[in-house]
């Protein structure tokens, strides 16, 4: 299926949505509005903005190295990308089916549209993680 | 008795036969001593692990601070286990099988670490390890579950020595 070592373009668009994710994530977490918390779910918020810090912080510190890694080493980018996807699975996983009753996201403004676009983030690196696994080295 | 109506040719088939079968049977591979030590502490941790999580939600356990254990604490700990349960099937049945065992064993190490990230920011702040001895006994030795599920990734071999 993938028969030549480079990348393909849907890779790259790809790349491009999970960066882009990543920035509106931020973006969206230094810009929750501040009547959000004085609801009557502020526990729950202000438990789900300390969780979405401590994980983007995480998550920054792969996506600052992966841009190396994926043009230096290419047998560690298709670990490291299969890793990522596996974590961003278990996030979501961890949010729909463990602590849905421990945390509430903001329902409006961008953090709304970036929870509501973690799907795609995830398909996008699964792509990823599929090209990259099945793709041939440029060693063989 | 021989049957004398069977000829060379077919007796030489007859044994190809048996040969192709009997390397079937052999086509399995042997994991290492070491493997099955650490999968052998898997599996009873995780025995340990249900066990506790049992009599922590029948209320069986005395000496428990029973503040800690609320709604909420509850729900997690059920959706927890759910899935650590159904890692845990698929992670033996993998082992059984040999396939995709480490795919499986990976995931399993990431969902155990990231929940013990999520553990850590989200109830650090609500009681002291003291409170619940029987669970502050499986959070310490975490670190001990995710080093074993990562040797048994590295140990695992995934075909026969002789393919």
């Amino acid at each position: 299926m993938f028969e030549t070592s480079k990348p393909s373009r849907v890779f790259w668009f790809s790349i491009i949505l999970v960066y882009i994710f990543f920035v509106s994530a931020v973006y969206s977490l230094t810009t929750v509005p501040i009547d959000a918390f004085n609801s009557d779910n502020a526990e729950q918020l202000h438990a789900a903005i300390k969780l979405s810090t401590v994980r983007l912080v995480g998550m920054a510190i792969v996506l600052i190295g992966y841009p190396l890694v994926l043009l230096r080493y290419m047998q560690h980018a298709k670990d490291l990308t299969i890793l990522l996807t596996f974590w961003v699975i278990a996030m979501y996983i961890d949010d729909h089916m463990v602590l849905y009753r421990m945390i509430e996201y903001p329902d409006r403004g961008l953090f709304a549209l970036v929870q509501w676009c973690r799907p795609i983030m995830i398909v996008s690196l699964v792509w990823m993680s599929i090209e990259l696994a099945l793709r041939r080295s440029p060693m063989d | 008795m021989v049957d004398k109506n069977k000829n060379n040719p077919e007796i030489t088939n007859i044994l190809a036969g048996f040969l192709e079968q009997q390397s079937k049977v052999k086509d399995f591979t042997i994991q290492s001593s070491k493997f099955r030590i650490i999968f052998c502490f898997v599996n009873l941790y995780a025995l340990l692990l249900g066990i506790v999580y049992f009599l922590v939600k029948g209320d069986l356990v005395e000496g428990v601070n029973t503040d800690f254990v609320n709604e909420v604490f509850l729900t997690v700990l059920n959706g927890r286990t759910s899935v650590f349960f159904l890692l845990f099937v698929a992670l033996n049945l993998s082992a059984y099988y040999n396939f995709g065992f480490k795919i499986v064993c990976l995931s399993t190490v990431v969902y155990m670490v990231n929940s013990a990230i999520d553990n850590t920011v989200l109830f650090s702040g609500l009681s002291n390890l003291i409170d619940r001895p029987y669970f502050s006994a499986f959070i310490i030795t975490r670190p001990l579950f995710v080093t074993a599920l990562v040797g048994l990734f590295i140990l695992h071999k995934d075909k026969a020595k002789n393919d």
